[in-house]
């Protein structure tokens, strides 16, 4: 109750900091809406020439698309310094004050920065799930829609979880902002419907990165039931969870390494 | 008991050699040496509750990686700090409560909003009670005149004002102990002396414990009962201010242009014990008081030189460190 408070009260110091700089600010906000309409667009472009993709047409390809990039959009609403520990702030000795306040490092970390760019993914996300749910037969019902609920949160909180533990491992190797943008990108691909990959790409998305698992089988499910939504949704709840606590543990173990620079 | 205790701290830095060149540099990557630098070499100390200890050195001495490791924000190589009786490392939100931190090169105050807002939440991260801030909100404010920039943003204040608003933001949860990095760095006679006066203050009304590092003598002299002399890593001197003052205060030095006809044997005839040193255009001369008689010796050079444009100062501790150094390496 009382970290909740204090992440309101951090959430707004970042809100508040952030309107101080408005043109750059809705500039961040207009470049990746931009980003991303582009991609959506080529997406479009190369979907409509082939009749289907693996037995996926092209609003079935939207949806998916647009549920992985909402669930990539919060992450990124939520816990974009985790990028700038991973590349400079521990190289620079700058997470000193983290270090110094009587709260856990990774609270202070991820409460201090609100990224409203991240509303560029979000928005184009929801046109995207609403349009082409339009123009699809979904089999809407209360089991699929939370299997879509759970996946979303999950997937969101998986990519959170990779960015936790190779950030943390910052506070060891000094920089690794690079080893986050491999596994970043790499996770990007769980946009694309998972059968289209060679069988060892879809064994990594379903068990190692399993981001296939929280978004591809409750999207399929909900353009075609063949899953139990009830026993996927544990099933992701779990995997999630100990993710979660996997990753917040290597910070932990990590972060006592923390060694401020120099002077 | 002692409220800090530092026992056999050591931090040793890994820095890859390189060799210079594209060639090397690719051979690195494939086979990486280290050189082991070694900023701290197993000190050990003890600080009681309201002491003021200057710790000082030269520039690379290892001081702010001392007061690092103090803090828990360096993670030492060998060794450990102890905050009654509890490890830095172990217990960090914890031992966080009862510190405060000021680097003079860093600020942790919240960059683009207004100062009062730094405040605020730092009342609720450190669950500090409204009748406590109250009180030591306006206290500080008055001791430190940081009324009239409250409400501007921390992006806009000079050096000056920042440096206070730090100094307060770090004492607004009552610590016992205060870390002070060079506290004093970059700021005007005016500033300082309101940090000075502030450090006196608060440890006379609060027995606050305050370690400080600094390259301003006058800084020790008006704060420190004790300090702590530290070069290339290891403790040179830990004791009281009079007795090092006593050992090297009493030396003074004069500089002055030279000037055709000045000759170094009147000088060694006055006293032999004068030091001649010559500096591109200038003169200087070091000697102690305890063999020179400061008046006789003004008295050849105005007198007999007609000197007009001359300084007079103390040995800095710089000099101290060097005479100290020199003095260990002897008795070895």
């Amino acid at each position: 109750m009382r970290y909740l408070k204090l992440y309101f009260t951090y959430a707004k110091l970042s809100l508040m900091s952030k309107l101080s700089y408005k043109s750059n600010t809705i500039i961040g906000i207009i470049a990746f809406l931009f980003t991303e309409i582009t991609s959506i667009l080529t997406l479009f472009l190369i979907v409509s020439q082939v009749p289907s993709l693996d037995g996926w047409n092209m609003y079935e390809i939207g949806l998916l698309y647009g549920i992985t990039n909402l669930a990539i959009g919060l992450d990124h609403l939520f816990t974009d310094k985790l990028w700038s520990v991973a590349y400079f702030e521990v190289r620079n000795g700058t997470m000193d004050s983290f270090f110094l306040r009587p709260l856990p490092v990774l609270f202070q970390t991820i409460a201090c920065e609100i990224q409203l760019e991240a509303f560029g993914e979000i928005l184009t996300a929801i046109f995207m799930i609403i349009f082409c749910s339009m123009n699809l037969n979904l089999v809407i019902s209360f089991g699929n829609v939370l299997l879509l609920v759970v996946g979303i949160i999950g997937a969101s909180l998986l990519i959170t979880s990779f960015k936790i533990i190779i950030a943390g491992l910052a506070f060891v190797f000094k920089r690794t902002g690079a080893y986050l943008q491999i596994v970043y990108n790499f996770a990007m691909y769980s946009k694309y419907p998972l059968n289209i990959f060679p069988r060892i790409i879809r064994f990594i998305f379903s068990f190692i990165i399993p981001l296939g698992l929280c978004i591809y089988y409750p999207v399929s499910n909900i353009l075609n039931p063949s899953l139990n939504p009830y026993l996927l949704s544990i099933l992701i709840i779990a995997i999630t969870a100990i993710m979660l606590c996997l990753s917040i543990f290597i910070w932990t173990k990590c972060a006592k390494r923390y060694e401020s620079t120099g002077s | 008991m002692p409220l800090i205790e530092v026992k056999n701290l050591s931090k040793t830095f890994k820095k890859p050699i390189r060799g210079n060149g594209l060639g090397s540099m690719i051979k690195t990557l494939f086979s990486r040496k280290y050189q082991d630098i070694e900023a701290v070499k197993g000190i050990s100390f003890n600080i009681e509750q309201g002491e003021i200890v200057g710790y000082i050195g030269a520039n690379g001495a290892g001081k702010s990686t001392t007061i690092k490791m103090m803090c828990g924000i360096l993670f030492p190589s060998e060794g450990e700090v102890l905050i009654n009786q509890k490890s830095v490392l172990k217990h960090r939100k914890e031992i966080n409560q009862e510190i405060g931190v000021v680097f003079g090169q860093k600020t942790q105050l919240w960059w683009d909003i207004p100062l009062i807002e730094t405040f605020k939440i730092l009342k609720s991260v450190y669950r500090v009670s409204d009748e406590d801030f109250e009180e030591r909100f306006n206290y500080l404010c008055d001791l430190l005149d940081l009324k009239s920039f409250m409400n501007q943003n921390v992006r806009s204040l000079s050096l000056g004002q920042r440096m206070r608003a730090d100094f307060a933001a770090s004492l607004i949860h009552n610590p016992k102990i205060l870390y002070l990095d060079e506290p004093t760095i970059g700021l005007d006679v005016l500033v300082k002396d309101k940090i000075r006066k502030a450090i006196k203050e608060l440890n006379r009304h609060y027995n606050t414990t305050v370690i400080l590092t600094t390259h301003d003598m006058k800084d020790i002299e008006e704060l420190c009962s004790r300090i702590i002399i530290i070069d290339k890593g290891k403790i040179l001197y830990d004791g009281n201010l009079e007795s090092i003052k006593y050992q090297f205060g009493n030396i003074k030095n004069i500089v002055f242009p030279f000037f055709e006809g000045f000759k170094e044997e009147r000088i060694k005839l006055f006293c032999e014990k004068i030091t001649i040193e010559k500096l591109e255009n200038n003169i200087k001369l070091s000697f102690s008081l305890n063999d020179v008689d400061l008046d006789a010796l003004l008295l050849i050079l105005i007198g007999e030189y007609k000197i007009n444009d001359f300084k007079i100062f103390d040995i800095g501790i710089e000099e101290i460190t060097k005479e100290l150094y020199a003095q260990n390496e002897e008795t070895k």
